[in-house]
């Protein structure tokens, strides 16, 4: 939570429901599993699996075609 | 052992923000919420605004209990399915949802816990009714109230519904 607030330079909080909503989610795709739980350790640690890693890739590929297009279309309404 | 007071006050379901924010005045007054049951509501003495409270409908899970310790929040307690929470101010602010999407999942689950209670009054009244202890017409009178509820929790979320149109 702390790492998303500093990764987005304050602009995005998240809180711990929906935090915890979204790794249920996921869990539930199967596109991250839990690891084994050290004895008397309460922290959960949560493992990207083989189709989160590929979900992962094209949606970072589908974002990236969004800025491209984006980009484009804003260069060429400068042209125009 | 700090200074305790206990309040009783009652709030209608469909006024949880309300009662959240009764809740969160107490605190900036100096009295954290401490401990919990069906209209009673206890505090102890806490430095003006040191805590900042908040609840949420959810089912059992003690996973989720540990999940909001290790963020930093403290569990109060437990009404039915309500859950209360406490989080000191010095460790940022405390919500427990931060999307729409988060936000509307959380009202739909309070309108369906209040339609599993409505219709079962339902039922339970209309067999009732010609009971001739009248007890049908109080499970009847039970059902109106929480369907004026559900009502309500409806409207809330349809509002957030528009909201999530505009930021689409």
């Amino acid at each position: 939570m702390q790492q998303v607030e500093e990764l987005s330079g304050g602009r995005i909080r998240l809180a711990p429901g929906t935090l915890y909503g979204a790794l249920t989610t996921m869990c539930d795709k199967g596109w991250i599993t839990l690891l084994p739980v050290d004895e008397g350790s309460r922290k959960k640690e949560y493992k990207l699996t083989r189709l989160g890693l590929s979900i992962l890739r094209n949606e970072i590929e589908r974002l990236r075609e969004l800025v491209h297009n984006g980009d484009m279309i804003l260069g060429g309404s400068i042209d125009a | 052992m700090r200074e305790r007071i206990t309040i009783q006050k009652v709030f209608f379901i469909w006024d949880f923000e309300k009662e959240e924010r009764w809740l969160n005045e107490m605190a900036m007054s100096g009295w954290a919420l401490c401990f919990v049951r069906l209209c009673r509501y206890t505090f102890e003495k806490c430095e003006p605004g040191e805590y900042t409270i908040r609840m949420e409908m959810r089912g059992q899970d003690p996973d989720y209990i540990s999940f909001m310790s290790e963020t930093g929040a403290s569990y109060v307690g437990r009404i039915f399915n309500w859950i209360y929470f406490r989080q000191r101010t010095g460790e940022g602010s405390f919500d427990i949802f931060s999307d729409i999407d988060s936000r509307i999942q959380h009202l739909d689950k309070i309108g369906k816990a209040l339609q599993a209670i409505g219709s079962a009054n339902i039922i339970i009244g209309i067999a009732n009714v010609f009971n001739p202890s009248h007890l049908g017409f109080i499970n009847l009178l039970v059902a109106i109230l929480l369907m004026y509820a559900l009502g309500r929790i409806h409207e809330k979320k349809e509002s957030l519904e528009k909201d999530r149109l505009v930021h689409e």
